[in-house]
């Protein structure tokens, strides 16, 4: 049994999300570290270590498509190669994609099993503590409901610039949640905010237990993650929105 | 190849470069070298050196005049050579003083990597894609991060690297 399918989840109690509320409303963005108690920081993370079922998701010439990320991993490394290559063709181009994701959220998930934990995590970002934590960072009473998907960067993935909007969603504010424990800015994985010149006004590199919170559209992307990465790129990340999703 | 020009730094702008450089530790100046000029520099045929890197020895006598003038307006420029990135190439030689590097790359986009990023002890980042003419001072004593140049980017990252 995974320790952590019982662990309690709670923001660490010396947040002071309206003291950063001036900092946010001027950028629109803004990296918050310690955001939850170490234990449970500590108890997503190794669910995220340990959990199975990630799905590669890819966005290609032809669009957005998901596949398992165990069947890519296994192809022979010539026909990976040229695989992957084929998703980076295009890159500089166009909005693309390749990274590995759990999706959390109903709406998302469908049939799909997620962890215990994983589950409960949804239920947080709808409870009084998180909520009341992006309504008090952001100044923004609209905030109705959370959702919610786990990401993993491993080398060769990215996304290119984009802005996060999506019609009928309403979202206000994306989040990510780093779960890290150890990251290198120089292997790249950094959420990096681009300005009109398409130079980067601001970069966060992974850091446990930081949480990055963004309005909503911002144009943005997350660098190429080198082979030189230690280890997955381990976060959970989703939207704040001004609507419950449909059938909610 | 077209002649190189390089616009001097008025006194006013080596100022404010010096002043950035001592308050944040980098400086940027857009169109030290024209950008045609630029262009015209990163696709000249240099011989590299046995380490791959090429020196300032090997440019085209008109570029090497140039340049060498450009750069005594930055003071005593030492090292100069010229780094060329292709896809997966990371990473500046290593600098003590002031070190600086010029873009000579034209339509380079933050999505092709190869960024100058300057990050802080809170894993803050912030930085530059390749323009070409753009002139980046630094301390090197807090060196920028030269990101991975994307597998797949047809064109070399391509510019020149000294220290004052």
């Amino acid at each position: 049994m995974n320790v952590s399918v019982g662990a309690r989840l709670d923001l660490d109690p010396a947040l002071e999300p309206e003291r950063y509320r001036a900092v946010f409303r001027r950028f629109g963005r803004l990296h918050v570290p310690a955001f939850l108690t170490p234990a449970t920081a500590k108890a997503l993370w190794s669910t995220l270590e340990c959990a199975e079922g990630w799905v590669r998701a890819l966005h290609t010439a032809g669009g957005h498509c998901e596949i398992l990320a165990e069947e890519v991993e296994e192809l022979p490394p010539d026909e990976r190669a040229q695989f992957e290559a084929s998703v980076q063709t295009d890159a500089r181009d166009a909005f693309r994609y390749m990274f590995d994701t759990i999706r959390i959220s109903d709406e998302e998930r469908g049939p799909r099993k997620v962890a215990p934990l994983l589950n409960r995590w949804l239920d947080f970002v709808n409870g009084p503590e998180f909520l009341g934590f992006m309504r008090a960072l952001t100044g923004d009473e609209r905030i109705v409901y959370c959702d919610a998907m786990a990401t993993r960067y491993l080398p060769g993935h990215f996304a290119t610039a984009h802005q996060d909007e999506v019609e009928k969603q309403h979202r206000l504010y994306a989040y990510v949640l780093n779960l890290t424990p150890r990251w290198r800015a120089d292997w790249g994985g950094l959420l990096m905010f681009l300005d009109e010149d398409d130079h980067v006004a601001e970069g966060y590199t992974p850091a446990f237990n930081a949480i990055n919170v963004f309005r909503v559209p911002q144009r943005h992307a997350v660098s190429f993650v080198t082979p030189a990465a230690a280890g997955p790129r381990l976060s959970i990340t989703g939207w704040a929105r001004a609507r419950l999703p449909q059938g909610g | 190849m077209g002649q190189p020009t390089f616009r001097a730094l008025t006194e006013a702008e080596a100022r404010a470069l010096a002043e950035d450089l001592v308050l944040q530790g980098r400086a940027r100046r857009l169109g030290f070298v024209a950008p045609g000029a630029a262009v015209d520099l990163a696709r000249a045929d240099w011989t590299p050196a046995a380490d791959g890197t090429y020196e300032i020895a090997a440019l085209p006598p008109v570029a090497e005049a140039a340049l060498r003038d450009a750069l005594a307006r930055l003071g005593d420029a030492l090292d100069l050579r010229l780094v060329r990135h292709g896809p997966r190439g990371a990473g500046l030689p290593p600098a003590k003083g002031v070190g600086f590097t010029v873009d000579l790359s034209r339509d380079w986009r933050s999505s092709d990597g190869g960024l100058l990023l300057f990050v802080d002890e809170e894993g803050r980042a912030e930085g530059w894609r390749p323009e070409p003419g753009a002139l980046t001072l630094y301390d090197a004593a807090r060196p920028p991060l030269l990101t991975m140049v994307v597998p797949g980017v047809a064109k070399p990252r391509v510019a020149l690297f000294g220290r004052l």
